[in-house]
C-alpha cells in the first residue's frame, strides 16, 4: 500500500507541477516545420509570410485527352460546391483602359517610345495601330487617350503578365506536342486540420477518378499541397498505428514474460511517464513556444529511460535490500554521461535541438529520481521469470567467450571499417528532397505542372527597398541588366511603372510636337496628356489590385516585391544578388537543405562533444586505459552504423545522425553498467531488455515508407546490433579467467 | 488574355495567304469609326484566302502584312520574314469561317439572326472575351461571298469592311 500510495503522490505531484508550469506559461505549440530553420532574418520572414503563405491554399489541375474541355468544366463546377474556387481572374480590358487612362502620357511601352523620337516613324505606327481590324487595346483605350500610348502600355504589360493563351476562359498550354488545359484553384479555408486534408484530398481523387470513368479518353492530374499533406498524413498515421500496436504489445508482453508481473510494467510506464512530465515541465519553463518535432524526435528519451527501470528491477531481484551499490553508482554514472552529452545540445543554434536537450535531460534526471526513489518499494513484488534467467545466463556466456577475443575482433573491425570508410565514404546528403515521402505518382504530377507553367526553368528573387518609388526604379534597373543577360523578368514595374520613368515618359511626349500632329490631324484638336501619375497606392485600388498585392509588400517597415526571372542560370543570377545588396535568390528548397545542414552540423558536434564527455568521466572511474578501451567502442560502434547506413542508403541523412545520437546514449549506458556489474546475469539481462525495447520501440522503424522515418529507424536498428556485440568488448576480465 | 485578346485583331479579318490554290481573293476598305476622331480612319489591301491559310495585307496608309497558315499566325517583319504571333490558333478556324461565311462554324460562336437589311445577318457573340469588345456584328452577303462586315464595340466605336472580289481565274 504505501508502494501504490507513494508512487501515486510522485505522479500527482509531477502532474500538479506540470499544470502549474501550463498556467504560468501558457506555452503554445508550433507547428511550422519551416520555423524550425535557422531564422532567416526578419523581413524575409515577413516577405514569406505576404508572398507564399496562401500557395499551401492552392491546387492545380490538368487535363489531357478529347473531353478535356467537358471533364475541366465538371470539376470547376464541382471544386465551386465545395468552396475552392479559381484563383485571381483577370478584369475585363475596359477596366483596365478605365483605369490606366487616367494616367494617359505617363505610360509607355518600349515600342511607343522608339516611334515618338522620329515624326515619321511614329505616322507609321500610328497608322498600323489603327489599320489593325480589332485590337481590343486600341479599341478600348482609344476614346481616352488617342494618342494610342496607353494601348501601347497595355498591349506590353499584359503579354508580360499574361503568358499562357486563354481558350473560351481556360488556360491551354501545348507541351512537348500535346494539348492541356490547366485550372488553378484555392481553398478559401486556410486552416485544414490534418483529418479534414485527407478527407478533402480523397474527395477530390474519387471524384477526379469518376471523371475519369466518364470520359476514358481524358487525363486528369493534380497537384498541390494538399494532397501532398494528406498523402504523408496518412502514411504516417497507418504506420503509427501499425507500429506504435506491434511495439507496446512485444514491450508488454517482454515486460510480463520476464518478470511475471503486471507491476514491473507498471514500473517501467511509470518511469517512462515521469520522465516525459519531468522533460515537459523544463521544456515550457524555459521555452514559451514548442515546436511538435521537438517532441518527436524527444521520444529518444523513452529508450534510455525505461532502461533505467530495468536495470533497477532486475537489481532489485537479486539483492535483499535496495539497490546495490554497483547499480547506484552505474545509474549515476550512466546519468551524468548521457545528461552531458544531451546537454551540449543547449547550445545549438538550432533551437529544435536546444528544445529536445532540455526535455531530454530533464527527463532523464526525472527517470533516474524514479527510479530511485520509487522502484525500491516495489521490490517485494518483482521476481525473473527461470526461463529468462536461463536465457540470461547463456546469453552471458556467449558475450564472455566474445569477450576473450576483444582484441582480435576490435582489430578486425577497425580494419574493415577502415577499408569500408576508403571505399565507399559516408554521405551526408542535407537535400530537403529525400526526405519528402510524398508518393511517385504525386511528384510526377507536380513535375508535370511545372513544367507546363514553365517553372522548372524560372527563378524567383526577392527585391527589398526603402520605399515603394525605390524598389520601382530598382526593377526598372535590373530589368535591363536580366534583359542583357538574355534572360525575361515579370515585374511588378510591368504595371506600375516608377514616378521617376513616368516622368521621362511624359517629358519625351510632351516634347514631341511634331511626332503627335498626326493624332491632332485625326482628332481635330490639340493633344491633351494627362497631369497625373500612377502610384502603388492607386494600383492596390484598381482592377488589379489583387495580383498586385501579390507581388508587393510596403509598409513602414518594409517595402518588398518578387518576381520570376526565366533564361538566365542561377549561378549568374547569384552574381547579380551579389552586385545589388537589396536583392536575394529566394530558392526556399536550398534554404531548408541549408538548414538541415546547421542541424546536420550541430549534431556531428554534438555526438563529439558527448564522446568527449564520455572519455573523461570514464577516465576518472574507470582509469584512462579502460576509457579509452570504451570510447573506441563508440567510435567503433558510431563508425560502423554511419558506414552501414550511408552504403544502405546510398547516403545519411539528418535522421541518421539524430539515431546516432541516441545509440551513443544506449551505448555509453551499456558500457557503464558492463563496467561495473560486469557480465552477470542480471546485468545481462537489463542490457538485453533494454536492447529489445529500444528494438521494438525504434528499430522496427527501419521498415517504414517514410524516408525521414526509415534513416532513424535504420540506425537505431544497426547501431542495437553493434553496441550488443561490441560493448562487453571493453570489459576488463581478471586476467586467469581471460584464459 | 491579352494573347487572345490579341489575336481578336488577327480574328476573322486578317489574312489570306498559303502555298496551296487560293479559293477566295479580293481587296478591302476598311473604315474604323471612332468617337474622338473628326474623320474616319480609312485603310484598304488585299486578301487571298486558301485552303491552309490566308493573308491579309494592308497596303494604304501603311504596309504590313499578316499570314495566317496552318493554324499559326505570322506577321511580317520589316525584312519580309514571317514572325510567329504565339497564342492566335484557337481564331484562326473563326477567321476562316467569316470569310468563308461558314454558318456551320459561325453559330458555335455567335447567336445568328436575320437583319433587317437583304442579305445580312445579326451576329451576337456568345464568347465572353469577344463580348467585352463587341456588341455585335454585321455581316453581309452577295453572290454567295462576304461583301461587307460591321463591327459594333462596346464602347460606341465601330469599324466596317467592304470586300471586292475579282476573278480567281485572273489570278491563277
Amino acid at each position: 500500500m504505501k508502494a501504490w500510495g507513494l508512487t501515486l503522490a510522485w505522479l500527482s505531484l509531477l502532474v500538479s507541477a506540470l499544470v502549474v508550469v501550463f498556467i504560468l506559461k501558457q506555452p503554445t505549440l508550433n507547428n511550422d516545420i519551416l520555423a524550425l530553420l535557422p531564422k532567416s532574418e526578419p523581413r524575409l520572414q515577413q516577405v514569406e509570410e505576404h508572398f507564399f503563405a496562401a500557395n499551401k491554399q492552392q491546387l492545380s489541375f490538368s487535363f489531357r485527352g478529347e473531353n478535356a474541355v467537358k471533364a475541366y468544366d465538371d470539376l470547376e463546377q464541382w471544386l465551386s460546391s465545395k468552396h475552392i474556387e479559381p484563383r485571381f481572374k483577370l478584369p475585363e480590358i475596359s477596366q483596365l483602359a478605365a483605369f490606366y487612362g487616367q494616367y494617359a502620357g505617363h505610360l509607355v511601352s518600349e515600342e511607343y517610345k522608339q516611334a515618338i523620337g522620329d515624326a515619321n516613324r511614329f505616322q507609321q505606327y500610328y497608322f498600323s495601330q489603327l489599320s489593325k481590324v480589332a485590337d481590343p487595346f486600341v479599341s478600348s483605350t482609344i476614346n481616352q487617350d488617342p494618342t494610342l500610348a496607353t494601348a501601347g502600355f497595355l498591349s506590353e504589360a499584359m503579354a508580360h503578365m499574361q503568358q499562357f493563351e486563354l481558350q473560351d476562359g481556360r488556360i491551354n498550354i501545348n507541351y512537348q506536342g500535346d494539348e492541356y488545359l490547366m485550372l488553378f484553384v484555392q481553398s478559401t479555408d486556410n486552416a485544414f486540420s490534418i483529418n479534414q486534408s485527407i478527407a478533402l484530398s480523397n474527395e477530390i481523387v474519387a471524384y477526379i477518378a469518376e471523371l475519369e470513368g466518364r470520359y476514358p479518353d481524358t487525363q486528369i492530374r493534380y497537384a498541390g499541397a494538399l494532397f501532398h499533406t494528406a498523402a504523408n498524413a496518412q502514411q504516417a498515421k497507418f504506420e503509427m498505428t501499425l507500429f506504435g500496436s506491434v511495439s507496446l504489445l512485444a514491450l508488454i508482453v517482454m515486460v510480463v514474460w520476464v518478470f511475471r508481473s503486471i507491476n514491473a510494467l507498471w514500473l517501467a510506464s511509470v518511469t517512462v511517464i515521469s520522465a516525459a512530465i519531468g522533460g515537459t515541465i523544463a521544456l515550457i519553463s524555459i521555452f514559451s513556444q514548442v515546436h511538435v518535432l521537438t517532441m518527436v524526435f524527444a521520444v529518444t528519451l523513452i529508450g534510455i529511460a525505461i532502461d533505467y527501470a530495468f536495470h533497477g528491477m532486475l537489481d532489485l531481484t537479486e539483492q535483499p535490500q535496495g539497490f546495490s551499490q554497483g547499480l547506484k553508482l552505474a545509474l549515476v554514472l550512466s546519468l551524468l554521461t548521457t545528461t552531458l552529452g544531451y546537454a551540449s545540445l543547449f547550445f545549438s543554434p538550432v533551437q529544435l535541438l536546444s528544445q529536445v536537450g532540455v526535455f531530454v535531460v530533464a527527463g532523464l534526471v526525472t527517470a533516474w529520481l524514479c527510479t530511485r526513489i520509487l522502484l525500491p518499494y516495489w521490490q517485494a513484488g518483482l521476481t525473473i521469470n527461470t526461463a529468462a534467467r536461463r536465457l540470461a545466463n547463456c546469453l552471458s556466456g556467449y558475450l564472455k567467450r566474445l569477450a576473450h577475443y576483444r582484441v582480435a575482433l576490435s582489430m578486425l573491425m577497425l580494419v574493415l571499417l577502415s577499408a569500408f570508410a576508403l571505399l565507399k565514404p559516408p554521405v551526408i546528403n542535407d537535400d530537403v528532397k529525400l526526405l519528402n515521402a510524398s508518393p511517385a505518382d504525386l511528384m510526377q504530377n507536380e513535375a508535370l505542372h511545372m513544367s507546363l507553367l514553365g517553372k522548372d526553368n524560372g527563378q524567383i528573387m526577392i527585391l527589398f527597398a526603402d520605399n515603394a518609388q525605390q524598389l520601382l526604379v530598382e526593377q526598372e534597373t535590373l530589368k535591363a541588366t536580366i534583359r542583357g543577360l538574355n534572360g525575361t523578368a515579370v515585374m511588378l514595374s510591368d504595371l506600375v511603372p516608377s514616378k521617376q520613368l513616368q516622368q521621362q515618359n511624359y517629358e519625351q511626349l510632351h516634347s514631341a510636337q511634331q511626332a503627335m500632329s498626326v493624332v491632332s490631324q485625326m482628332t481635330g484638336t490639340t493633344v491633351e496628356l494627362s497631369t497625373s501619375m500612377l502610384d502603388l497606392n492607386a494600383a492596390l485600388n484598381s482592377p488589379l489590385a489583387p495580383l498586385i498585392a501579390n507581388q508587393v509588400i510596403s509598409n513602414n517597415t518594409l517595402t518588398a516585391s518578387w518576381f520570376m526571372v526565366t533564361g538566365v542560370n542561377k549561378s549568374e543570377l547569384m552574381d547579380l544578388a551579389n552586385a545589388y545588396p537589396d536583392l536575394i535568390v529566394y530558392d526556399k528548397v536550398a534554404m531548408i537543405s541549408e538548414g538541415l545542414s546547421h542541424y546536420s552540423n550541430s549534431l556531428l558536434v554534438t555526438l563529439a562533444i558527448a564522446m568527449t564527455f564520455a572519455l573523461l568521466l570514464f577516465s576518472v572511474k574507470f582509469g584512462f586505459k579502460t576509457a579509452c578501451k570504451q570510447t573506441l567502442v563508440l567510435v567503433l560502434t558510431t563508425a560502423a552504423v554511419l558506414l552501414l547506413c550511408s552504403a544502405l542508403q546510398s547516403q545519411l541523412s539528418i535522421f541518421n545522425l539524430l539515431g546516432c545520437l541516441l545509440i551513443l546514449a544506449l551505448a555509453i549506458d551499456y558500457l557503464v553498467f558492463y563496467q561495473v556489474n560486469n557480465l552477470s546475469s542480471s546485468n545481462v539481462l537489463a542490457i538485453s531488455l533494454s536492447a529489445a525495447s529500444s528494438m521494438w520501440v525504434f528499430g522496427m522503424l527501419a521498415v517504414s515508407k517514410t524516408p525521414a522515418i526509415f534513416s532513424f529507424g535504420l540506425t537505431v536498428l544497426v547501431g542495437l546490433i553493434c553496441i550488443y556485440i561490441f560493448a562487453p568488448l571493453s570489459i576488463a576480465l581478471p586476467k586467469n579467467k581471460e584464459k | 488574355m491579352r494573347l487572345s485578346v490579341l489575336l481578336l485583331s488577327v480574328l476573322v479579318f486578317f489574312p489570306v495567304f498559303a502555298s496551296s490554290a487560293v479559293t477566295e481573293q479580293g481587296t478591302f476598305s476598311q473604315e474604323k469609326h471612332f468617337k474622338g476622331f473628326s474623320k474616319p480612319f480609312i485603310s484598304t489591301g488585299s486578301f487571298e484566302l486558301a485552303e491552309d491559310g490566308l493573308t491579309w495585307k494592308v497596303e494604304s496608309p501603311v504596309k504590313s502584312t499578316l499570314l495566317i497558315k496552318q493554324g499559326q499566325v505570322y506577321t511580317l517583319n520589316a525584312k519580309g520574314e514571317p514572325q510567329l504571333q504565339k497564342g492566335a490558333e484557337p481564331y484562326v478556324n473563326l477567321l476562316q469561317a467569316i470569310l468563308k461565311h461558314d454558318e456551320v462554324a459561325l453559330a458555335e460562336q455567335f447567336t445568328m439572326t436575320d437583319h433587317a437589311e437583304p442579305g445580312c445577318q445579326t451576329l451576337l457573340p456568345k464568347d465572353d472575351l469577344l463580348k467585352q469588345l463587341f456588341s455585335q456584328f454585321e455581316l453581309c452577303v452577295a453572290a454567295k461571298q462576304v461583301s461587307r462586315v460591321r463591327l459594333q464595340e462596346a464602347n460606341g466605336n465601330f469599324t466596317v469592311l467592304r470586300f471586292a472580289y475579282p476573278q480567281i481565274e485572273q489570278k491563277q
